[in-house]
């Protein structure tokens, strides 16, 4: 199944991603940042897919700067974009 | 035993803060932002909650508050990572050697520094700030309370004027914080706003913070580890890491959090009506006392008094009040010298009583005595 990942130019950054999505009652979690993934960040937000526009919405509203969305599972990840807004 | 030198630290916390203090050190916390374990992020959870708690405490958003040590770092961050030598500052002569200091060493490096004058007072008007300023003047920073006095400063009118002229605003709340909310302002300037965890918030020594308002771009002061961008030979300048090098005192920032759940649940009017009385109490106790000279401009300012009997040294006072009547008070300089010597007593200095909301009227009424016993001998 197909998943979101979102990486963060820093933790703190990362952590409050979640906080908002725990808050929201949205399924993602921090998990270790991928090796094959080049970040800041040694975390990074795992959504599922479905969730994609309401976390968007999210980090948007919260202006929580993000370094890369990625879209895959497993070990392969593929960039979808820079920036949300 | 008599503790009436909160302002230099509140003695008394309340139990919750003592029991988060507890549970993070006994607890299954990690080091924050090090590592994706279990530890590690339920550690940066906890920091990350306790970042919303105090922010929301003080009306701004998470990512715009960092974690210090205390309002020195704080200071220090602010005012060397923001200022250089392109810039113009008017500070008064208020301050406190934590904003002092490090506006010297900013001065020796090239920036202009200017100060607004006292009065008879030993305070000053809104108009003296708005008549000091030069037509080059990049920032103002002010204590927003004595920690002499407690005289309250004019916060929406120094704000506003920041606002207009564009000005950053450095913000000393390390006497304020706790005591009363933050005055309404009709606009927010750009701001750096220091406070402390350990005074009137009623969180542990330790804790502390600086709040940025608006676009603020910051040096970091202190670097190392910061738990991102492992390879680059600087240390990140995004906020709050720009503030965090190093492991966060995370015991410290628990209690600090459980403190200001704890004030917002018994309401911040209400403790600050309570400590107010206490003040009040002890003016209208102290004014019949012969030989005792009050200072401070406000009669409604913060929980602080600064006095002196005859020209009796206030550290002979204080020892006295110490050995004698087992009650605690801060004498000589308080740490802000421009002050004491706008009111010509840097060698005497002054004897400053300072509330909390766990002191009691009996302990007032103690202390008054104490001082009529200790004014006769000076008769």
């Amino acid at each position: 199944m197909s998943q979101l990942l979102y990486t963060f130019s820093s933790s703190h950054t990362a952590m409050e991603a979640e906080l908002l999505c725990e808050d929201a009652g949205h399924p993602c979690r921090l998990i270790p940042l991928p090796s094959m993934i080049s970040a800041g960040c040694g975390l990074a937000l795992l959504c599922p897919d479905a969730y994609g526009a309401a976390v968007n919405h999210l980090l948007t509203t919260h202006r929580l700067h993000l370094e890369g969305l990625y879209q895959g599972g497993g070990k392969t990840w593929e960039k979808v974009c820079h920036d949300l807004s | 035993m008599i503790y009436l030198d909160q302002s230099a630290t509140s003695l008394k916390k309340p139990a919750e803060v003592a029991r988060a203090v507890y549970q993070a050190l006994t607890g299954t916390l990690g080091n924050p932002a090090r590592g994706a374990h279990q530890a590690a992020l339920e550690a940066l959870k906890a920091v990350g909650r306790a970042r919303r708690s105090l922010a929301d405490f003080f009306g701004v958003g998470p990512m715009d508050l960092a974690f210090t040590p205390n309002a020195t770092y704080a200071l220090n961050i602010a005012i060397k990572g923001a200022l250089s030598k392109k810039d113009r500052v008017l500070t008064t002569r208020l301050e406190h050697n934590s904003m002092l200091r490090p506006l010297y060493e900013m001065q020796a490096q090239g920036m202009a520094l200017d100060f607004v004058p006292l009065n008879k007072q030993g305070f000053y008007h809104w108009a003296d700030v708005r008549s000091a300023l030069r037509p080059d003047t990049t920032a103002i920073a002010v204590n927003a309370m004595s920690n002499v006095t407690g005289d309250i400063a004019p916060l929406p009118e120094i704000a506003e004027l920041c606002f207009k002229r564009d000005l950053l605003l450095i913000l000393d709340l390390s006497q304020y914080a706790g005591t009363r909310p933050l005055p309404v302002m009709k606009n927010h300037p750009r701001a750096l706003i220091a406070f402390t965890g350990h005074k009137s918030l009623y969180g542990p020594q330790g804790s502390g913070g600086l709040i940025r308002r608006g676009p603020v771009t910051l040096r970091p002061l202190i670097t190392g580890g910061s738990g991102v961008l492992s390879f680059s030979h600087t240390h990140p300048d995004s906020f709050p890491e720009v503030c965090e090098a190093g492991t966060l005192n995370v015991p410290a920032i628990l209690g600090l959090e459980a403190a200001v759940k704890w004030l917002t649940r018994q309401g911040l009017m209400h403790v600050q009506e309570q400590v107010d009385a206490l003040r009040l109490q002890l003016m209208e106790g102290i004014q019949s006392i012969p030989h005792l000279k009050v200072y401070g401009a406000q009669r409604d300012a913060g929980p602080v008094a600064a006095f002196n009997i005859a020209g009796m040294d206030s550290g002979a006072v204080s020892q006295l009040l110490d050995e004698q009547y087992g009650i605690m008070t801060r004498p000589g300089a308080h740490c802000a010298p421009l002050w004491h010597e706008a009111m010509g007593t840097r060698e005497q200095g002054a004897v400053r009583f300072s509330f909390s909301c766990f002191n009691t009227q009996e302990e007032i009424d103690m202390a008054i005595a104490a001082l009529r016993a200790i004014a006769k001998t000076a008769d």
